[in-house]
């Protein structure tokens, strides 16, 4: 349980979709002209991999939330909400003060 | 007709980003808004570096020279998410408690260092100068290209950047913002078009590539000249590595803009579905080689492909679509420098006079650009300085978005002059890399001088480093706002 978002785990899990692509001329489908389903075989493999992007991402993300980051963003909204108040009221008494 | 229907769209554009905006009248509003962008406002502004002219021009160009390889891009703009995922929400969540504008202000303030911020805004406001000027030659080459006249081109780039002017200096972020909507609606319709021409025109998707298999294999594999293994593994890794640290200058308004870390991190873990669209100008470009000329030039290629297979008006509607995918970015860059040289590198107290001076810049910046452009000046090696150069700030970001910074400003500073002048070097003199990417190359003095002036630093000032680098990054509660430390009011 970590609340680090890049916490080991899910960095783990994020340099899975990485390594995938950064191997991809090294790939025996690659290295020889091939066909899959009428597509180079490179063009099927780099959509498989943006696919397991999105996926590792979303993993990360709701382990993120579940493991406390929730709770995180949630004290985040409230402060942002404050700093917006704060600069809004001081705005309009500096307004106030322009018309006064 | 077709310039007239293109420059009626340009024009349409520029309006876009000036309509139902009141003029922004602080420098604080027009860079990051209130801070509290929201979801999809953040989504189109954060997705502006996936659709570039590039896409447009470049991405077929390479498919037509180097086949599949071309999906380098597709590669390292996907592992862009995956980086920027962790690393943009820390940038948020310092630059709203810090008062952060620019990428020079997060330098500035980690490092406890006014001349480190100086140096970051000079290589930032430099670097992007060619990327600028891209953006608006790769416009007028659209519209040349699309109706076959010269002096279209001229035109269209000068109209065009005038209303970037214009609509950055009137709107700031959130014209910019409104631009960029139609800027992804418009690149998918063209793209989409394109792929039909291609289909209608030469043959269905699987014939296509039977075809290539059958003349020219090795398009389909990582493998043809100066389009190799080499060139695919540096590219994705120092590209990643800039782009997912985040050291574009241009690309940080976005960041501090967002209305949180949960916003940024729900766009970016979706954003890989652009690089889907990417593959469509990668087949047009494969397809092309079936029916172009194999003289034609890179950038000629896409546009080739659509006069080869479509009608006029589907002409219009794909240089309309380039030329939004040329004005959001370039308006994102003017920002990016006029930003960084009137808050960081002028020493302006006065508020409205940094604001003055800074659409100043923004027009001199853009002027600049369309100056080189329409001079046709070939500043084209700066461009590679504007990726391997900013790549050399990457270090120092990912030290400062950690907890505690540990490294001194002076080492850091090192590195990035020396890393930044091996990459002159390398690009001017000529120097053969063996394929390998001249930024990854010099990401290795810069590193060494970092380490050797770091060791010195901890010799000399052992108490300091105890106690949390002299200060660095912590001469302040993270939470309290030092807008005055950083050149900002709130």
């Amino acid at each position: 349980m970590s609340t680090t978002l890049a916490s080991p785990k899910r960095l783990t899990i994020a340099s899975i979709p990485i390594v995938g692509m950064v191997i991809t001329p090294f790939l025996p489908f690659v290295s020889t002209p091939t066909l899959w389903l009428g597509l180079p075989s490179a063009i099927v493999w780099m959509a498989l991999m943006i696919v397991a992007t999105i996926v590792a991402l979303q993993i990360i993300e709701h382990t993120y939330l579940r493991e406390g980051g929730a709770e995180l963003d949630r004290l985040e909204a409230e402060q942002s909400a404050l700093a917006c108040a704060a600069t809004t009221s001081g705005a309009t008494t500096t307004n106030e003060t322009e018309a006064h | 007709m077709l310039t007239v229907a293109i420059i009626i769209g340009i024009v349409g554009i520029g309006a876009l980003g000036v309509a139902g905006r009141r003029r922004q009248t602080e420098l604080s509003t027009w860079t990051v808004g209130k801070r509290d962008l929201p979801r999809w406002t953040s989504w189109f502004l954060q997705a502006g570096e996936s659709l570039t002219t590039f896409s447009f021009l470049g991405l077929a160009g390479i498919a037509f020279g180097g086949g599949v390889a071309a999906l380098f891009a597709v590669a390292y703009l996907t592992i862009n998410c995956i980086v920027q995922y962790f690393v943009v929400p820390r940038q948020r969540q310092l630059g709203a408690n810090r008062g952060y504008l620019t990428m020079a202000d997060f330098f500035q303030d980690r490092f406890n260092s006014k001349a480190l911020g100086k140096t970051v805004a000079v290589v930032g406001a430099v670097f992007l100068i060619p990327y600028l000027q891209l953006q608006i030659t790769g416009l007028g080459l659209i519209v040349q290209l699309a109706t076959g006249s010269e002096s279209a081109r001229g035109y269209s780039m000068a109209v065009a950047s005038v209303l970037v002017v214009v609509f950055v200096i009137w709107a700031g972020i959130r014209g910019l913002a409104k631009v960029a909507v139609f800027k992804d609606f418009a690149m998918l319709a063209a793209l989409v078009i394109v792929l039909a021409g291609v289909v209608a025109g030469i043959g269905g998707i699987p014939d296509i590539f039977a075809k290539v298999m059958d003349t020219a294999p090795s398009y389909l594999t990582i493998s043809r000249p100066g389009f190799d293994a080499t060139f695919w593994v540096t590219s994705v890794i120092v590209t990643s590595i800039g782009a997912g640290l985040n050291t574009f200058p241009h690309l940080w308004p976005p960041v501090l803009a967002a209305k949180s870390g949960a916003v940024l991190r729900d766009n970016v873990k979706w954003l890989a579905v652009y690089q889907f669209l990417l593959l469509i100008p990668i087949t047009a470009g494969i397809a092309a080689t079936l029916v172009l000329d194999p003289k034609t030039k890179g950038n000629f290629v896409l546009l080739g492909i659509a006069q080869h297979t479509l009608p006029e008006p589907l002409i219009a509607v794909i240089a309309i679509g380039g030329a939004a995918a040329a004005m959001v970015p370039a308006g994102a860059i003017a920002m990016g420098i006029s930003s960084l040289v009137s808050n960081n590198l002028l020493s302006v107290k006065n508020p409205k006079l940094r604001f003055r001076i800074n659409h100043v810049v923004v027009a001199i910046a853009v002027g600049l650009a369309l100056a080189f452009g329409l001079a046709k000046s070939d500043i084209g090696a700066l461009l590679l300085l504007t990726y391997g150069g900013l790549t050399q700030l990457a270090p120092a970001v990912a030290i400062a978005i950690g907890r505690k910074v540990r490294i001194g400003a002076v080492p850091v500073n090192l590195g990035i002059i020396v890393g930044t002048l091996t990459v002159a070097v390398i690009t001017f003199g000529n120097i053969p890399t063996g394929g390998i990417d001249s930024g990854l190359i010099a990401l290795a003095p810069n590193l060494a001088v970092l380490a050797v002036a770091e060791l010195i630093r901890r010799r000399r000032n052992p108490q300091a480093v105890a106690g949390g680098a002299a200060g660095v990054g912590q001469s302040s509660p993270e939470q309290q706002p030092v807008h005055t430390a950083v050149g900002i009011e709130a």
